[in-house]
């Protein structure tokens, strides 16, 4: 079956909207020399795109292997960021991420590696079956591209809407206070709506694997 | 505003507004992930709902038209006409009840507005159980504890009642009786649990090859490890229907009463079992809910009754 036309394209907006957002927190970060986590920063804009194209045609920049590589190095480097800062706290110094957040986003990345090599992609079929009732067996009007190893897929999507829970249950109530001697790089960088657009990755993550289990 | 008044339970503030309902500090602690188990699972109910088939009409004539059949007429009839309502507009309607769970899920997660996220869910579960459920089958007569009853939305009503924030420093046996208190807790769980050995024995479930056949029907187009289990534990209960329902309605009955029990060692032999078999019913007869069928609305009452079982497992203070 296929959802309303209105449903991909409108998550696939948002995801744009995320990624053009990470991308003006890694420039902000370069002109204000503020502190920040460059990999955490890239591994949300890399995901941002992989999703938007996995949920509509017009969003295919790359083949799905080619994200696949591309986040799961992402993963690799988060993660190898996450155990040097465990062990090595000094050497990351001005550097901000706990290893629980990088570990999270490295987790994150490698359920998108899942989700591209699973075969979660725009839906084949033409038009929507939305307000229909569709007969069951209908070769090319009710099936649609089922995914590989589907109980995986529920597992994690119920592990992305677990990180969306905990990331909102630890956002802060009040905009970040900007502390003296800083330039307002904090605020440009606006955390809280960082926070917020990884909880709309991971949500949006979760319907994409959702939506393709029949 | 100090923090007596914040963090009061609203049992004592005895006013119930939309201002009380934002802000405020919640505490975290056991109450506070109970609290996002919860949120996890409106969160999860919300996208479930995005599903492509919940756009179809499939979704009204496959999932709410069957739980009209053997309703009195009183709650029937109203069924019949949101029925209708969501049978012409399929796409707006599910796109409102999606985005209503999805934001129920967002405002418990989110602890500025977990007051207005429980109290909200409260009535569109009530609403959802029957409109959408037919009130879970009670008065139909189909309600069975294996396979849902008494209806998996209306245990989101219950649990967001007995995990409404309140001062951790409330000394209480069990999480569930912080805010309602001891007594109605317990009779909370007595009714519910009491239901579900009622259940167990009317509506005809023992009946030779009943449970099989209840296993069996849902097994098509569940993935093949899955389908195996099912039809492993089916050919297990096939001819044993009685002597199932027996010992399921004795061990649903010593899990109702064993709040009571002064001993906690027994009370958490007993939690363990309540815990035991929403785990077996959760993957033998509802089959996850039947996520893996496209057209799941919710997990199903398994998972649900494991988290109402885990607020009644007694607090460290209460063991000593």
């Amino acid at each position: 079956m296929n959802a309303p036309a209105w449903l991909p394209a409108i998550l696939a907006d948002v995801m744009l909207a995320i990624a053009a957002f990470s991308i003006w927190r890694i420039a902000m970060a370069g002109v204000l020399r503020a502190p920040t986590d460059l990999a955490h920063d890239a591994a949300i804009l890399l995901l941002a795109l992989a999703t938007a194209g996995m949920l509509v045609r017009w969003m295919h920049l790359l083949s799905p292997g080619a994200w696949a590589v591309l986040l799961a190095a992402t993963g690799v480097w988060l993660a190898a960021h996450a155990v040097q800062t465990h062990r090595r706290p000094e050497e990351v110094g001005a550097v901000p991420g706990s290893p629980r957040g990088s570990l999270a986003a490295a987790a994150v990345c490698a359920i998108g590696v899942y989700m591209l090599l699973a075969g979660i992609a725009p839906s084949t079929i033409n038009g929507s079956t939305a307000g229909y009732y569709t007969m069951a067996g209908m070769a090319g009007m009710s099936k649609d591209n089922t995914i590989t190893y589907p109980a995986l897929g529920v597992a994690f999507a119920v592990v992305l809407l677990g990180f969306a829970v905990a990331a909102l249950d630890r956002l802060p109530r009040a905009p970040v206070e900007t502390a003296p001697g800083d330039t307002g790089a904090t605020r440009a960088l606006a955390p809280r709506l960082f926070a917020l657009s990884e909880v709309a990755i991971v949500v949006t993550m979760a319907y994409a694997i959702l939506a393709k289990l029949v | 505003m100090t923090e007596s008044t914040v963090s009061a339970p609203l049992s004592s503030t005895r006013t119930l507004s939309l201002r009380s309902l934002v802000g405020g500090e919640v505490a975290g602690g056991r109450r506070r992930t109970l609290q996002l188990v919860l949120a996890g699972f409106w969160l999860l109910d919300g996208v479930l709902q995005f599903q492509p088939a919940m756009f179809t009409k499939n979704f009204v004539q496959m999932m709410i038209y069957p739980t009209i059949a053997g309703n009195p007429a009183v709650v029937a009839s109203p069924m019949n006409w949101v029925r209708t309502i969501i049978f012409n507009h399929p796409v707006g309607t599910n796109t409102a009840f999606a985005c209503v769970q999805l934001a129920l899920g967002l405002a418990i997660a989110y602890r500025p507005t977990v007051k207005l996220g429980l109290a909200a869910s409260i009535p569109w579960a009530v609403a959802v159980w029957w409109f959408g459920e037919g009130l879970g089958g009670v008065l139909s007569g189909s309600a069975d504890p294996i396979s849902g009853a008494p209806g998996a939305v209306i245990l989101y009503a219950l649990l967001a009642v007995l995990l409404w924030p309140v001062d951790q420093s409330a000394a209480a046996p069990f999480e569930a009786a912080r805010f309602v208190g001891v007594r109605a807790a317990r009779a909370l769980w007595l009714i519910m649990w009491a239901s579900l050995v009622y259940f167990t024995f009317a509506g005809g479930h023992d009946a030779p090859g009943a449970l099989a056949g209840q296993i069996t029907a849902t097994v098509d187009g569940q993935p093949a490890w899955l389908a195996s289990i099912m039809n492993y534990a089916a050919n297990l209960a096939n001819g044993r229907d009685l002597a199932i329902s027996v010992v399921l309605g004795v061990v649903l009955a010593g899990i109702a009463v064993s709040v009571y029990l002064p001993w906690v060692r027994v009370r958490r032999g007993f939690l363990v079992a309540a815990l035991v078999f929403c785990a077996v019913i959760w993957v033998v007869v509802e089959a996850f809910g039947g996520v893996f069928l496209g057209m799941a609305t919710d997990p199903n009452s398994g998972p649900l009754l494991a988290l109402l079982a885990i607020t009644y497992w007694p607090t460290t203070a209460s063991s000593r």
